[in-house]
C-alpha cells in the first residue's frame, strides 16, 4: 500500500488497472467508484460502449475501458469497479461510467513528475494518455479522459 | 432229465388221453364215412339199376305197343297206341335222363352210345309204328269183300250166259228152233267152253288177289299177281272170242254187252286190290319190326343190361371196400384201446412201486433219526419227488449230524470259556477298583478348572459390558463431530459476510478518499482518515480471509474426523458383539465343564458297579460251566457214528483241551486289540442276575446285544 504525500504541490491521480498495467485518471474528473451495477445493453452500439447504467437515478453510457484500448473484452471479477466520471465538454458536460479491471488509490503527483511518454515506449494508442509517470520501478500511464471520450465522438465505430 | 411223479403222471394221463380221444376220433370219422358210402351207393348204383330195370320195361311196352298197332285194324285202338307210344318215349327220354345224370365224367363217353342208341330206337320205333298203322292185317278177308260184289255180279252175267247157251243146245218144244246143224253145234259148245273158261278164270284172278294179300312176302305175292294176271288176261281172250262168235252176238245181243261191264267193273276192283297187294304194306311193317326195331331194342336192352350189371358190379365193389374198411378200423380201434389199456396199467404199476418203494425207505430213515440213531447213510436215488424227500432227509441227517457234532464240541468251548471268564472277571473287578481312584482325581482337576471358567466367564461378562458402552460412546463421538463440522459451516459463511463487509468499507473509504482529493487541500484531513479507514478496512478483510481459511481448512479436518469415527464405529460395535460372543462361549464353557463333572460322578459309581458285576460274573461263569456239561451229556443222546459211539468221552476230553488253549490266545487277543469290549461284557453281567431264574431249570441264552446302557458311555465319552 502507498503512501500519500500531501505536502508536495501536484494534482491528485486515481489509479486503475487494465490486467498488469496501471493507469492513472485525474480525481478531479472522478465522482464516484461503484460495484458494476447491472446493464441494460443498446442495440447496435459501439463496442467499447456496449449500454448504458443507471446510478443513482443517473443514466449513463458504460464505456469499456478494455475493449476502447483494443484488449479483448472480460467477465466482471471480483476487483471489477464503475468509475463514475464527469466530462466536462464546453457547453456539454456529461457523465459516463468506465469499466476498470481494478481501482487502486488516490495518488499526489508532484509537478513535473508528469512527462511524455517516450516514442514507442508503449503499445498503447498515445492520442489516449497525457503522459507517463514513473512511480517507484514502474510506470503509471495518465489517461487522457477528455480523448478518451472525444475520439469515441469523433471515430464512432 | 428230471422226471417227476407230476411228469410221469400228467405223461401217462396224456398219452391214454390221447389214445382215447384218437380212437374216438377214428370211430367218429369211419361213422361219417360208412354214412357218405350210403348215402352215394343209394343214389349211384342202386339208383342207375332201379332206372335202368325200368327202361328195360318201357322198351319192352314200346315194342308190345308197336306190334298190337301191326296186328290191330281198329284206328281207335291204334290212336290209343299211338298215345301211349308216346307217353313210352317220353318216360324213356326222362328215364335216360336220369340215368345218364348220376353217371359221372369218366364213364358219360361210355354211355354216349346209350344216347345215340336211345335215339335210334325212338325213330325205328316210330317209324314201325306208323308202318304198323298203314298195314292191313286182315288184308285177304278185305279183298275178299271189296271183289264179292262186282265179281258176283259178273259171275251171275257169265251163269246166265251159260244157260243161255245151254238152253239154245237142247231141242225145246215151245221154240221148235233149236240147232241141229253140226256148225252151229260146234260153236255152240265152243261158247259154251268159252264161258265156262271166262267163269272159272275170273275165279281163279280173284283167288289169286286174295292169295297175294294174305301172305306177305314179295315172291309169292308176285307170283300170284302175275298169276292173276294171266287168268285176267284169259278171261280177256276168252271174252273177246265169245263176241267173235256169231251165235253168241245174235243170240245174246243184251247179254255180252251187260258182260262186258260186269267184267270192266270188276276188272278195276281187282286191278286196285292188286296195286294194293303189291305195294306190300304188311310187309314192309313186318320187316321193320324184326329187322328195324328188334335189333336196335335188343342193342338197347343189353346196353341197359349192361349199365345194370355194371352197377351191380360196382355196388358189390363198394360193399367190398365198405366191409374191408370196415375192418381196417375195427382192427384199429382194438389195437389203440388195447394200447392205452396196457400202457395205463404199466403206468399204474410203474409209479406204485416207485412211491410205496420210496416211502417205505423215507420212512425207515424217519424212524432211524428218531431213535438217535444218525448214522445211516441214505441212498438217494431217483430223479423224483420221492428222490427229492431221499435227498432231503439225506441232507437233514447229514445237518444234524453237524449240528450234533457242533453242539458238543460247542458246549466243551462253552465250558473252558465260562472257567476263563471268571478270571477274567476277578481282573476285572481290580481294574475297577483302580479305576475308581483315578476317577476322583479326576474329578477334584475338574472341579479346580471349572472354577477358573467360571472366573473367566464373569470377566468377559463385564468385557462386554464395557465394549457395549464404548460402542454407544462412539456413536455419540461421531453425532458431535457431526455437528462440529456443521458449525464450523456456518462460520465459513458468516465469515463471507465480514469480508463483504470489509470490501465494501474498502470502496467506502476510497471514495471517501476521492472526495477528499476533490476537495483539495480543505480535505487533507479527511483524506487522512479515509486512508486510515481504508487501511482497517483492508486488515479486516485480511483476517477475515484468514479465517475463513482457517475455518474452511477445519472444516476439511473434521469432515476427515467424523468419516474416521463413522468408519470406527461398526469396529467397536463388532468388537462388543465378538466379546459378547466370548462371554457366551464362556458361559457354555461353564455348563460343560458342570457336565463333565457329573459325568465323572457317573463314571466313578459305574466303575464300583463294573467291580461288583465282575464279582457276579465269575459266579455266573461257574453256572455256565455247569450247563456247558448237562448239554454235552444231552447232546450226545445222538450217536455220530458207530465207531465214535463207544469213544465219546477221550474225544470229547480232548477237544476240550484244544478249546482251552484257543479261548486263552483269543481271550489275550481281544485284551491287547479291543478294551472297548469291557462295556459289553459289563452289560452282559448285568443282564445275568434278571435271568438267573430261567437259567436254574435248564437253560438260558445271553443277550450280548443289548445295547441299552452302552448308550450313555457313548455320550458320556463324547
Amino acid at each position: 500500500m502507498q503512501t500519500t504525500t500531501a505536502t508536495t504541490l501536484g494534482q491528485d491521480y486515481l489509479t486503475i488497472a487494465l490486467d498488469e498495467d496501471i493507469f492513472a485518471l485525474p480525481v478531479a474528473t472522478v465522482r464516484e467508484v461503484l460495484d458494476p451495477p447491472p446493464m441494460t445493453r443498446v442495440p447496435f452500439a459501439p463496442a467499447h460502449v456496449p449500454g448504458l447504467v443507471n446510478v443513482r437515478g443517473n443514466v449513463m453510457p458504460l464505456l469499456d475501458l478494455r475493449t476502447r484500448f483494443g484488449m479483448a473484452a472480460a467477465e466482471d471479477r471480483e476487483t471489477t469497479r464503475l468509475i463514475v466520471t464527469h466530462v466536462d465538454r464546453p457547453g456539454d458536460p456529461f457523465l459516463v461510467g468506465l469499466r476498470a479491471d481494478a481501482v487502486y488509490e488516490v495518488i499526489d503527483i508532484a509537478q513535473g513528475a508528469l512527462r511524455p511518454a517516450p516514442p514507442g515506449s508503449t503499445r498503447w494508442p498515445a492520442a489516449l494518455m497525457q503522459g507517463v509517470i514513473q512511480r517507484g520501478d514502474r510506470y503509471v500511464i495518465v489517461l487522457d479522459l477528455a480523448e478518451i471520450v472525444a475520439a469515441d465522438a469523433a471515430r464512432p465505430q | 432229465m428230471r422226471l417227476t411223479i407230476k411228469t410221469k403222471l400228467i405223461a401217462s394221463f396224456a398219452v391214454i388221453l390221447t389214445l382215447t380221444a384218437g380212437s374216438g376220433y377214428m370211430a367218429m370219422q369211419s361213422l361219417q364215412d360208412a354214412n357218405e358210402d350210403f348215402h352215394q351207393f343209394v343214389s349211384g348204383p342202386f339208383a342207375q339199376v332201379q332206372t335202368s330195370r325200368a327202361m328195360r320195361e318201357s322198351l319192352t311196352d314200346v315194342r308190345r305197343l308197336v306190334n298190337r298197332a301191326y296186328i290191330t285194324n281198329d284206328l281207335a285202338e291204334r290212336a290209343k297206341y299211338v298215345e301211349a307210344f308216346d307217353t313210352r318215349i317220353a318216360e324213356l327220354e326222362a328215364y335216360r335222363e336220369q340215368l345218364l345224370s348220376h353217371v359221372d365224367d369218366a364213364s358219360r363217353e361210355q354211355h354216349a352210345s346209350l344216347t345215340a342208341d336211345m335215339a335210334e330206337f325212338a325213330d325205328t320205333a316210330r317209324r314201325a309204328l306208323e308202318l304198323s298203322n298203314a298195314a292191313d292185317s286182315e288184308a285177304p278177308g278185305t279183298v275178299l269183300e271189296a271183289t264179292e260184289q262186282v265179281f258176283t255180279a259178273f259171275l251171275a252175267d257169265a251163269a246166265r250166259l251159260s244157260e243161255g247157251l245151254r238152253n239154245l243146245g237142247e231141242p225145246s218144244a215151245d221154240s221148235g228152233q233149236g240147232v241141229h246143224s253140226a256148225a252151229p253145234m260146234r260153236d255152240l259148245v265152243r261158247a259154251l267152253s268159252l264161258a265156262e273158261t271166262v267163269s272159272t278164270s275170273a275165279m281163279t284172278a280173284r283167288i289169286s288177289t286174295i292169295d297175294a294179300a294174305a301172305r306177305p312176302s314179295p315172291e309169292h305175292t308176285r307170283a300170284q299177281v302175275e298169276h292173276a294176271e294171266q287168268q285176267v288176261a284169259a278171261v280177256e281172250a276168252a271174252l273177246a272170242e265169245l263176241k267173235a262168235i256169231p251165235l253168241v252176238s245174235r243170240n245174246f245181243m243184251a247179254l255180252v254187252p251187260d258182260l262186258n261191264t260186269s267184267w270192266t267193273a270188276a276188272l278195276a276192283v281187282l286191278r286196285a286190290q292188286l296195286d294194293s297187294a303189291l305195294e306190300l304194306r304188311e310187309y314192309a311193317a313186318l320187316e321193320m319190326l324184326s329187322k328195324g326195331l328188334l335189333p336196335v331194342s335188343e342193342r338197347l336192352d343189353g346196353q341197359l343190361a349192361q349199365i345194370s350189371n355194371d352197377s351191380d358190379a360196382a355196388a358189390a365193389a363198394k360193399s367190398a371196400e365198405t366191409e374191408a374198411s370196415y375192418v381196417q378200423m375195427r382192427n384199429k380201434l382194438v389195437a389203440i384201446v388195447l394200447a392205452a389199456i396196457a400202457i395205463g396199467a404199466a403206468a399204474a404199476l410203474w409209479m406204485a412201486i416207485s412211491i410205496s418203494r420210496g416211502l417205505n425207505r423215507s420212512v425207515k430213515a424217519a424212524e432211524a433219526i428218531g431213535r438217535g440213531d444218525l448214522t445211516t447213510e441214505l441212498d438217494a436215488r431217483g430223479a423224483d419227488e420221492i428222490g427229492d424227500l431221499m435227498r432231503a432227509m439225506k441232507a437233514m441227517t447229514e445237518n444234524l449230524r453237524r449240528i450234533v457234532g457242533d453242539v458238543i464240541s460247542s458246549s466243551g468251548q462253552v465250558a473252558a470259556g465260562s472257567q476263563q471268564s471268571s478270571a477274567t472277571a476277578e481282573q476285572l473287578s481290580q481294574g475297577s477298583t483302580e479305576q475308581a481312584a483315578a476317577t476322583e482325581e479326576a474329578s477334584a482337576a475338574m472341579e479346580q478348572m471349572a472354577a477358573n471358567i467360571r472366573q473367566n466367564a464373569e470377566n468377559a461378562a463385564q468385557t462386554e459390558k464395557i465394549a457395549g458402552q464404548a460402542s454407544l460412546n462412539a456413536e455419540k463421538t461421531g453425532k458431535a463431530v457431526a455437528n462440529s463440522v456443521d458449525a464450523m459451516r456456518t462460520i465459513a459463511d458468516k465469515i463471507q459476510i465480514v469480508q463483504e463487509i470489509a470490501r465494501q468499507t474498502d470502496l467506502l473509504a476510497l471514495n471517501a478518499a476521492i472526495e477528499a482529493a476533490r476537495a483539495g487541500q480543505h480535505g487533507k484531513g479527511f483524506a487522512v482518515v479515509a486512508s486510515e479507514v481504508r487501511k482497517l478496512a483492508e486488515r479486516s478483510q485480511l483476517a477475515s480471509t484468514e479465517i475463513g481459511e482457517l475455518s474452511a481448512s477445519t472444516l476439511g479436518i473434521s469432515e476427515e474426523a467424523g468419516r474416521m469415527l463413522q468408519d470406527l464405529v461398526p469396529d467397536i460395535q463388532r468388537t462388543a458383539e465378538l466379546v459378547g460372543e466370548i462371554s457366551a462361549a464362556c458361559r457354555e464353557q461353564n455348563a460343560g465343564a458342570e457336565q463333565i463333572n457329573q459325568a465323572i460322578q457317573q463314571l466313578d459309581e459305574v466303575t464300583q458297579q463294573n467291580a461288583a458285576a465282575a464279582n457276579e460274573m465269575s459266579a455266573t461263569a461257574e453256572q455256565l460251566s455247569a450247563q456247558a456239561a448237562m448239554l454235552n451229556e444231552r447232546a450226545g443222546f445222538f450217536v455220530l457214528s458207530r465207531d465214535a459211539a463207544a469213544a465219546t468221552t477221550p474225544a470229547a476230553a480232548r477237544s476240550e483241551d484244544e478249546l482251552d488253549r484257543q479261548m486263552q490266545t483269543e481271550m489275550a487277543g481281544r485284551a491287547s486289540r479291543k478294551p472297548a469290549a469291557a462295556p459289553v461284557k459289563r452289560a452282559a453281567a448285568k443282564v445275568r442276575p434278571a435271568q438267573s431264574g430261567p437259567a436254574a431249570e435248564g437253560g438260558f441264552d445271553l443277550d450280548l446285544g443289548a445295547a441299552g446302557d452302552e448308550g450313555g458311555f457313548e455320550r458320556l465319552s463324547a
